[in-house]
């Protein structure tokens, strides 16, 4: 092979654009990314969308972070001098410990997202473990990790589905399409062609829903209520698996007693769903030989949110669609490979430390104070104590740390550490977030490009890209596949991954010792030590490992739950003084000054998060922020299609586009999710992260936190809407398109 | 519901578990022996991949240009 077919030969990669992790070809030109091409195995080459197809544009992006900066001006005004990546890291270590002696280990907080950074393999959580600091946050606290951490309080795992054999897929709201979710949206399309069913849970006509076989457009917000409703069928209907229920359930008594308050008019009335319509999905999902409820980011945003994640458990458990063949599946981890969770040393951590955990008191479930509940069963079922999945079952709650830092109640938190992660824009009462990261005395951000968090650090290091780091890709103990990535592009001199900032600080910080790995690969190497294989010889021999499914598994060590079976009334909801049986919460009331249901937090297809506005290519694709209206609301209103409009809400405001579509459902209203300007960056304040971000309008006061895991309500809050002038400070893209 | 005979599981998932044992083959490497007999066999199998139109038009756009915007 000749050097130039060699520099152009495809390497396997795992995308990271998005959370989804499609398995591409990368292949470079003169050292950098040059093209991203369809995998070469037929079974994944539909599994790619056009973010994955931009990679390039975005690798090489000439305002990619490359060195590391440090403040020179007040917070936010985006001065800098640049930096060596030792120099950084040398002060930031110093200024850590300053802030440790001064407020103590529990002052020091972490945000990140692993989607993003990927090499982190648990060494964020070790040295904030041997440190002493229980306060790290993500925002897998509304989006996967929570319903984790809420799925182990019915039977102790998150399952994941079988769509392969499935006959029957509900979808709450998810909407995989063909260039989000693209491999969940492959396999719908897959089970669909087979004959399975499909029945979309969506206030909004949306593309999942317009090929549905049945849709139910429930006003938002009310998951738990529907998924009362369709077990008020299922029970007196007697299509419930009643073998299963007596050998592997406890509480169902009282549950019945509990769904028998929401006879199908109560959830009618509730939902605005026809009732006959509710009978009939529920007969559908119940009767169909193998059945699955995906994970949707919908029910994790909600007021009642953990009854509603609780009710999709006890749907699967029911109607005996748990862990078998075409229903809900419990992944054992890969025996071949040690999970974050061992790695990150939480037995290091003292109780005490633990219990200052914020978030550990009010909003306890996807806290370590639950964890520690569950170490008993994770050991006797899983072989350890502190098992996790996605990332999301020992966490701070990020509304009481922003409380903190900005008001020191209950204590001082002085140092926030940001890697791969937007935060500013990716929580809940960004005003919040805002004056908490300016009330810091260290903050500290990894990133690829200066997002508006970065804008407001001391420190700016520059992350790495798929592109440039060899990676196993594990979905954080979703499921069980390790699936190889091989960075075939050098990144530059000052650029480092994820596990190369951890490392360095913790040598800093003393605690060299438990930090071994010279290289990323060495830490591989550890990590694959129970499958006898270094990195490299996994590497030279497969590009993915999935041990063989298996079923039935609770046959053997029961459920990961206190009574080891499926807690249909939760003893742990119990034990920490929550009710333990699902029930319907209201969410805040619209009224005359606030008329409309707002939702937000949507993703929309050329961005992931609040990432890729500065992508040429993606941009052009959906060049403004569009709020969605229903064409009777919008003529109520004397507003039309294309028009600017300011989106009001109790919290906060944003400017948008309008967009009329009949597929709304009328009273409602659709807000993307995470807009910022980077064009802007030095004409609005922090690159206009204020104009048009959803963050803003959504409070954190307790009237709008679910009670259990203190999620928002993202979806369903009262707002309104004002008509405006194009706003003058917008850059033509956005005005024009 | 999912309701099934002891027998009609212990089927089904031999079925699926050797069916997951045959994928894990794909994921290999090797191109010959076993391995490369189950991914001609699966390969057979595999769903036709339609080109997508638009990743092309996301390519022809990218080229010769930085990505930044304006």
């Amino acid at each position: 092979m000749s050097q130039q077919e060699e520099t152009r030969r495809a390497k396997y990669v795992v995308c990271s654009v998005c959370d989804i992790g499609c398995q591409l070809r990368a292949e470079t030109e003169d050292g950098r990314l040059s093209r991203i091409l369809p995998h070469d195995n037929p079974m994944l080459a539909r599994n790619v969308c056009f973010k994955g197809i931009a990679a390039p544009q975005i690798h090489n992006h000439p305002d990619r972070l490359r060195v590391p900066l440090k403040r020179v001006g007040e917070r936010g005004q985006d001065q800098w001098e640049e930096i060596t990546h030792e120099q950084a890291i040398t002060e930031i270590a110093e200024r850590l410990r300053g802030t440790i002696d001064r407020y103590g280990p529990e002052s020091w907080a972490v945000s990140t997202s692993g989607w993003n950074t990927q090499t982190a393999s648990g060494m964020d959580r070790r040295l904030m473990n041997l440190v002493g600091s229980p306060n790290w946050i993500s925002g897998v606290s509304l989006c996967a990790g929570n319903t984790a951490a809420v799925n182990r309080l019915t039977y102790g795992w998150f399952p994941f589905p079988d769509l392969m054999n499935t006959n029957c897929i509900v979808l709450f709201g998810h909407n995989p399409r063909k260039h989000s979710w693209t491999p969940i949206y492959n396999m719908i399309e897959a089970a669909r062609a087979r004959g399975a069913k499909v029945i979309v849970l969506d206030p909004r006509v949306s593309e999942q829903a317009e090929v549905a076989d049945l849709h139910l457009r429930l006003r938002a917000g009310t998951d738990a209520a529907m998924c009362l409703g369709w077990l008020k069928v299922i029970f007196d209907e007697g299509l419930y698996d009643a073998e299963f229920v007596k050998d592997w359930c406890v509480g169902f008594d009282e549950l019945r007693a509990r769904v028998d308050e929401y006879p199908l008019e109560r959830v009618e009335a509730i939902t605005g769903v026809d009732r006959e319509l509710i009978a009939e999905a529920a007969r559908m999902y119940a009767t169909a030989d193998g059945a699955v409820i995906p994970w949707t980011p919908i029910t994790d945003m909600q007021i009642s949110s953990t009854s509603a994640i609780r009710l999709h458990s006890i749907l699967r458990a029911v109607t005996g669609n748990l862990d078998v063949v075409g229903g809900d599946v419990l992944n054992a981890p890969n025996p071949g490979w040690l999970t974050e969770a061992e790695l990150q040393l939480h037995d290091s951590i003292s109780p005490s430390q633990r219990a200052k955990q914020l978030g550990y008191e009010k909003h306890p479930v996807y806290t370590y104070r639950t964890a520690e509940m569950l170490t008993g069963p994770m050991e006797r079922v899983w072989g350890q104590r502190w098992m996790d999945q996605v990332m999301g079952c020992h966490m701070a709650n990020p509304s009481e740390v922003f409380r903190a830092m900005k008001s020191g109640d209950p204590y001082e938190v002085k140092a926030f550490f940001v890697l791969g992660n937007n935060a500013l824009m990716s929580y809940p009462n960004q005003h919040q977030v805002h004056q908490a990261m300016l009330n810091q005395d260290l903050v500290v951000v990894q990133d690829i490009f200066m997002t508006p968090t970065a804008l407001l650090a001391d420190y700016v290091l520059p992350g790495d890209v798929f592109s440039e780091r060899s990676f196993l890709a594990d979905s954080w103990g979703w499921s069980n596949r390790l699936t190889l990535s091989e960075g075939p592009v050098e990144p530059g001199p000052e650029v480092r991954s994820t596990f190369a900032f951890w490392r360095d600080l913790a040598h800093e910080m003393g605690h060299g010792e438990e930090f071994p790995w010279p290289e990323y690969e060495d830490l591989l190497d550890h990590r694959l030590s129970p499958s006898g294989l270094t990195f490299a010889e996994f590497a030279e021999t497969r590009i993915m490992d999935a041990p063989p499914p298996s079923f039935r598994k609770y046959r053997s060590k029961g459920f990961a739950t206190p009574s080891g079976k499926v807690e249909l009334a939760s003893s742990i909801l119990a034990d920490l003084g929550f009710d333990p049986l699902p029930y319907h919460r209201e969410g805040p009331a619209t009224d005359d000054a606030f008329p409309y249901r707002v939702f937000s937090g949507v993703r929309e297809d050329p961005f992931f998060q609040t990432g890729q506005r500065n992508i040429e290519v993606l941009r052009k694709r959906a060049p403004s922020p569009k709020v969605f209206i229903h064409p009777t609301d919008a003529e109520r209103e004397g507003l039309t299609d294309g028009s600017w409009i300011r989106l009001e809400t109790s919290t906060g405001n944003v400017v948008a586009k309008l967009a009329v579509k009949e597929s709304m459902l009328e009273g409602h209203l659709r807000v993307p999710h995470g807009w910022w300007y980077p064009e802007l960056r030095g004409k609005a304040e922090l690159a206009g992260a204020f104009l048009s971000s959803d963050a803003v309008l959504c409070s954190d006061g307790d009237e709008f936190l679910d009670y259990e895991q203190g999620t928002p309500h993202f979806k369903g809050y009262p707002g309104r809407l004002v008509p405006i002038e194009p706003p003058t400070e917008m850059s033509t893209i956005t005005l024009e398109g | 519901m999912a309701v099934r005979s002891a027998f009609d599981n212990l089927r089904r998932e031999a079925r699926v578990s050797m069916f997951g044992r045959l994928v894990g083959r794909l994921f290999s490497r090797k191109t010959t022996g076993l391995d490369g007999f189950v991914k001609r066999q699966l390969t057979k199998r595999a769903p036709t991949v339609e080109h997508d139109p638009e990743l092309d038009r996301v390519e022809q756009e990218m080229r010769g240009r930085t990505g930044k915007l304006g």
